[in-house]
C-alpha cells in the first residue's frame, strides 16, 4: 500500500513535471501501475477471489491502448513542431 | 458471486434482451466498417444518413419497447432503469445531431477542406455512443472505467482530426490531462476496492463504517475522472484549447455526450454508495461547483472568440452540473435530466451557427458576426441563436430559466432538509454567477444586432433551419416540460 502511494506519486510527479510529452507518458503508465499493484495485493483479502485481479488485467489492456493512441499523436505532433517538448508546443493562447 | 459456472452463463443470457440497444449500435458500427470497406473511392455522405436513419431506430425502439428491469444485469454489472433508458435516448439524440451536422456540412464544402474519412468519423462517433450507452448503466467499477475509456479515446482522435498543428497540440493536451485523470480515478478505485473487497456500488454501500479519511479520499480521486469529462474545476484546463482548435463538428459532438454519461455515473457513484451523505464529499462537490462556475464565467468575459467563449460557458456549466448532484432526491435526478436536455439542444443550436459563421468568415471572432443579424437571410435563424443564448443564460420564456430553477429550487430543499448554512450561500453565488454570465452571453446578440451595422452572410439553408427547429424546440420545453420528463 504504501509502495504503491509511493509510486503513484512519482509518477504524477513525473506526468505532471517533464518536459517531454513521452516521459509525461511513461509517467502515467506509473500511475497506472500503483494502482495495479494495489488491485492485486488487495484482492488476496477478497473472500470472492478473483475481482481485484480481473480488474488489473482491464487495467493493463486500457493502458495499452491508450499509449497506440499517445504515440499516434506524438508521431504526429514531432513532423508538426519537430519535437516533442512540451514547452515548446504552445502556440494556442489567451486571445 | 459464489454461483457456479452455468449460473452465470444463464444469467449472461437472460439479460441479453434489455442489452438490445447497444447491441444494435454495435452492429451499426460494423456494418459502417463494411460498407465503408466494400465500396471504395466514392462520395460516402450516405454513412451519415445510414447512422442517422439506424438511430431514428433505437431512439423509437427505447422510447417504446424498452423495459426496466428490477434486477441488476450481466452478473450485477449494469443497471437498467427507467433514468438511464431516457438518458440513453438522449444520448442516441446527440449523435442523431452530429450526423445531420456532418451530412449538411459536408455537401457545401469545397474539397479542400472536407474531412475525408467519413467511415472513419461515424466509426469513432458510435463508438463514443456505446460508451455514453454503457456508462449510463454502469453499476460496476470495471464497467464504468471501460465506458470512460470508451469515451476518451475516440475524443483524442477525433480533436486532432485534421492532423493540422493545432489541432493534433490541442489532442495532446487533451489526452496527457485525460490519461492522468483515467489514472487518478482507476488508482482511487483500486483504494476502495482495498477498503470494501467489492467493485460494486451496492457492496460498497454496505461498507457499513463510518467513512474513514481513506475511503474518503478514494472516493474523491474517484470522482476525479469523471470532473474531467465534465470539466469541471480541478480539471478544467484542456476546455478552452480544445474548443479553440478542434473540428467545430466534433467539438459540439463533445461538448454534449460525454457529459451525459459522466453525470450519470457520478450522481449513481454518490447515490448508491450513499456517500452523498458524507459532509466532506460534500464540501467537495459545492466547492468544485462554485469555483469552475466562477472560472468559467470570469474567464468568458474576456474573450473574443466564440469558440473559447462556449469552452468557458462549458466550464460554468460543469459547475452547475455538479451543484445539481448534491440532493439525492427525486427532484434532482429530473433537474439533471432536463438540464442536460436544454443543455444539448442549445449548445448544438450554437455550434451549427459558429461553425457556419468559421465557414463562411474564416474565424469566429465575435466582431466577425457584427450587423449580421439584418441580412435578409437571418430573418428566421437569427432570433432561433438569441433563443439559443438567452436558455443558456436561463431567462424565461426558456427551457433554460425551467432548468436552472430546477437545480436551484433542489438546493433551497436541501437547505430546508439540513437547514445548514452553506446552501443557501452558495445558492446566492449560483444566482450571482448567473448575472455574470448575462454579460458575455449577451455580447453574441449585441453584435448579431448591432445597429447602423448590416453584415451579409449566407448560412446553409439545412443547417439554419435546424438552428430554427432547435431553438422552437427550447420554447417548446418551456411551455410543455412533459415532453422530456
Amino acid at each position: 500500500m504504501l509502495g504503491s502511494a509511493f509510486l503513484f506519486c512519482i509518477g504524477l510527479a513525473i506526468a505532471l513535471t517533464k518536459r517531454s510529452a513521452i516521459v509525461a507518458l511513461m509517467g502515467v503508465e506509473l500511475m497506472l501501475n500503483a494502482a495495479n499493484i494495489n488491485l492485486v495485493a488487495f484482492s488476496h483479502r477478497d473472500p470472492s477471489f478473483g475481482e481485484g485481479t480481473a480488474f488489473s488485467i482491464f487495467v493493463i489492456v486500457i493502458a495499452a491502448a491508450e499509449v497506440c493512441v499517445a504515440l499516434a499523436l506524438i508521431i504526429r505532433l514531432f513532423q508538426h513542431f519537430r519535437s516533442v517538448d512540451l514547452h515548446k508546443v504552445n502556440t494556442l493562447k489567451e486571445e | 458471486m459464489g454461483q457456479d459456472l452455468s449460473s452465470k452463463l444463464s444469467n449472461i443470457v437472460e439479460s441479453l434482451p434489455f442489452l438490445a440497444s447497444e447491441v444494435g449500435i454495435a452492429a451499426l458500427l460494423i456494418g459502417v466498417i463494411l460498407i465503408d470497406l466494400i465500396f471504395a473511392k466514392r462520395n460516402k455522405k450516405y454513412l451519415y444518413a445510414i447512422v442517422g436513419i439506424g438511430l431514428i431506430g433505437d431512439v423509437t425502439y427505447l422510447s417504446l419497447l424498452a423495459e426496466e428491469s428490477v434486477n441488476k444485469l450481466m452478473l450485477f454489472t449494469l443497471v437498467q432503469d427507467n433514468w438511464s433508458i431516457k438518458l440513453r435516448i438522449l444520448s442516441d439524440v446527440c449523435v442523431i445531431l452530429l450526423s445531420i451536422h456532418l451530412y449538411f456540412n459536408s455537401t457545401n464544402e469545397s474539397s479542400k477542406t472536407k474531412l475525408s474519412g467519413e467511415g472513419e468519423w461515424m466509426t469513432m462517433a458510435l463508438g463514443l455512443l456505446i460508451g455514453a450507452h454503457v456508462l449510463t448503466m454502469a453499476n460496476d467499477f470495471i464497467v464504468a472505467i471501460l465506458a470512460l475509456e470508451l469515451m476518451s479515446l475516440p475524443s483524442y482522435l477525433l480533436t486532432a482530426y485534421k492532423g493540422d498543428k493545432k489541432g493534433v497540440e490541442a489532442s495532446i493536451k487533451y489526452f496527457l490531462f485525460g490519461a492522468v485523470a483515467t489514472a487518478i480515478t482507476i488508482y482511487g478505485m483500486s483504494i476502495m476496492y482495498g477498503l470494501t473487497s467489492t467493485i460494486d456500488l451496492q457492496g460498497i454501500a454496505s461498507y457499513n463504517q463510518p467513512f474513514s479519511p481513506l475511503f474518503i479520499t478514494g472516493a474523491i480521486l474517484v470522482m476525479m475522472g469523471f470532473v474531467f469529462k465534465l470539466g469541471g474545476f480541478p480539471m478544467h484546463i484542456w476546455v478552452p484549447d480544445v474548443y479553440q482548435a478542434a473540428p467545430i463538428e466534433s467539438v459540439a459532438f463533445f461538448s454534449t455526450l460525454p457529459k451525459i454519461g459522466a453525470t450519470v455515473f457520478l450522481y449513481r457513484f454518490l447515490v448508491e454508495t450513499t456517500l452523498i451523505e458524507n459532509t466532506y464529499v460534500n464540501y467537495f462537490l459545492l466547492s468544485t461547483g462554485v469555483i469552475s462556475m466562477f472560472i468559467g464565467n470570469l474567464a468568458a468575459i474576456f474573450q473574443n472568440g466564440m469558440r473559447r467563449l462556449m469552452g468557458y460557458s462549458t466550464i460554468a456549466n460543469a459547475g452547475l452540473i455538479v451543484i445539481a448532484l448534491l440532493n439525492k432526491d427525486e427532484i434532482a435526478a429530473n433537474a439533471l435530466f432536463y438540464f442536460l436536455w436544454v443543455y444539448v439542444i442549445a449548445n448544438y443550436a450554437m455550434f451549427y451557427f459558429i461553425g457556419e459563421i468559421e465557414k463562411e468568415k474564416g474565424t469566429d471572432d465575435l466582431k466577425q458576426i457584427e450587423g449580421l443579424g439584418w441580412s435578409n437571410s437571418a430573418a428566421l435563424w437569427g432570433p432561433a441563436v438569441i433563443l439559443a443564448v438567452v436558455s443558456l443564460i436561463g431567462l424565461p420564456p426558456l427551457a433554460g430559466f425551467t432548468a436552472k430553477l430546477l437545480i436551484f429550487t433542489s438546493l433551497w430543499e436541501l437547505y430546508n432538509a439540513n437547514s445548514n448554512l452553506i446552501y443557501i450561500i452558495v445558492l446566492f453565488l449560483g444566482l450571482l454567477n448567473t448575472a455574470i454570465s448575462l454579460v458575455y452571453y449577451l455580447k453574441i446578440p449585441f453584435f448579431l444586432y448591432r445597429r447602423n451595422v448590416k453584415g451579409h452572410i449566407h448560412l446553409n439553408i439545412a443547417l439554419s433551419r435546424f438552428i430554427v427547429i432547435l431553438g422552437v424546440f427550447l420554447v417548446l420545453t418551456f411551455l410543455i416540460p412533459s415532453l422530456i420528463i
